[in-house]
């Protein structure tokens, strides 16, 4: 656990000295939801419907940029194999490069969703439960989106294969977290049925990943 | 032998398999508000294709899950030849599976495309097993090829229960039930089961093409 904070610990360090990857997910982000309220007008009266959408499609579209950069940034100055002669367990990266991602997907979905609250002045019900549900959902996404990113870090088109490979298996995540943001921005408290695939989802992923991450980075 | 033999019983399984889905015997009944069964016609008859082709895909994305979790357990190359075939043909099934399920649809519902769960869950497969190519595609070196793959191959495997879970709860506030048309019991159920033979005969038969193909590429490989 403490080699997984200390990994966890460096990315965000180097991530914070920099802020290049942080910057241009916040700034995709808010163009996202810029784009969508030109697209559908100032004041759309469809919003409830239309919110949910709009937020995952922000949060994953700008996840993916992040994802895609964090084990790219290591490949310079072969930072991957210095990672790999850790003496640490292979699953120890995993849990830490998911640590570090988490921790920016975080800090992009805090400021995305004050600014679609205030760009479409939007008022938020039961904002615990959103929180709980955005949760779920960024774990789920971080969970698949770190293995494949660590996957596609060795092929040349790297920006263009891992949406392409992690969209189709991210879409329970993307079908739930919508369903269920949608039923809490109106104000209904039934989400268990999302809530369970969430759970589900974001505990096979987990676990599956720590066992063929290994396989993974091995070159 | 067997490799011998294996196109030619597919050859006339699948020619009896197409004779018995226009076979009169075959007509799928509905049934009239007051009762009576009556023939549906032809078109419902591609449920003989569509279920088929539906399982076939299945079952070859789950050669493509087990060969990969064996590839990466044994790294022999054969298993990783396996998966390939495997996801080749499923892809193609599974492509096939959409378009003849929209045909239905047009025909039962008037409409191509319908979001239930059913379709939904054939179009993510087909997606997933895409990017599953399109990984094999993107990385020229074998060994990391086949690693790779493999990895995905599980993954992509395993999101599909939940896929099918998530677009369940999804599709179903937006549409009422589907509606049986028309109920499959006696003969049909046994042409079905035949045609079921016979696609699973023909995915047989591509894929001991499609694995002969590749060892003749290896082979032309290790040549040059």
């Amino acid at each position: 656990m403490r080699h997984c904070l200390n990994i966890a610990w460096k990315d965000l360090k180097t991530e914070f000295r920099t802020k290049q990857m942080l910057n241009s997910m916040l700034l995709f982000a808010l163009l996202v939801v810029i784009i969508f309220s030109f697209a559908f007008g100032p004041y759309p009266e469809n919003i409830d419907q239309l919110a949910p959408g709009m937020l995952w499609v922000a949060f994953t579209f700008a996840g993916m940029l992040g994802l895609s950069r964090s084990f790219a940034s290591e490949k310079e100055n072969g930072c991957l194999d210095g990672l790999k002669l850790c003496p640490v367990d292979r699953s120890d990266i995993y849990v830490g490069k998911v640590m570090s991602n988490t921790v920016l997907m975080f800090i992009m979905v805090m400021v995305t969703v004050p600014v679609f609250i205030v760009l479409f002045d939007y008022s938020i019900p039961d904002p615990l439960r959103l929180i709980f549900v955005i949760v779920l959902g960024t774990l789920g996404f971080v969970f698949v989106g770190t293995l494949l990113s660590a996957l596609t870090v060795n092929v040349r088109a790297r920006e263009l294969l891992l949406p392409v490979i992690l969209f189709p298996v991210i879409l329970p995540v993307i079908i739930s977290a919508v369903l269920a943001t949608g039923e809490v921005l109106s104000g209904i408290n039934d989400i268990w049925a999302e809530v369970r695939i969430l759970g589900t989802y974001g505990a096979i992923f987990f676990i599956v990943s720590l066992l063929i991450f290994e396989y993974v980075i091995e070159d | 032998m067997l490799k011998k033999v294996l196109p030619w019983i597919t050859l006339v399984t699948m020619v009896i398999a197409i004779y018995l889905i226009f076979s009169p015997v075959s007509a799928i009944y509905g049934l009239c508000p007051d009762g009576i069964p009556f023939d549906l016609g032809y078109n419902p008859r591609i449920l003989y294709f569509h279920a088929p082709l539906a399982w076939v895909a299945y079952l070859a994305f789950f050669v493509v899950f087990v060969s990969s979790i064996l590839y990466l357990r044994t790294r022999e190359q054969k298993w990783d030849a396996f998966a390939s075939s495997s996801a080749e043909i499923g892809v193609i099934f599974c492509g096939l599976v959409l378009i003849t399920g929209m045909v239905w649809a047009k025909y039962a519902w008037g409409i191509w495309w319908i979001w239930i769960p059913q379709l939904t869950t054939a179009l993510i497969l087909w997606l997933s097993y895409a990017a599953y190519l399109m990984v094999r595609s993107a990385v020229p070196e074998p060994e990391r090829k086949a690693r790779l793959a493999a990895v995905f191959g599980i993954v992509a495997f395993i999101g599909v229960p939940l896929s099918h879970f998530s677009v369940m709860i999804w599709a179903h506030p937006l549409h009422p039930p589907v509606a049986r048309v028309g109920a499959i019991e006696g003969f049909p159920v046994y042409v079905l089961l035949f045609n079921i033979l016979a696609f699973t005969l023909l995915y047989t038969y591509l894929f001991s093409t499609k694995m002969d193909i590749e060892r003749m590429s290896e082979e032309a490989q290790q040549g040059l």
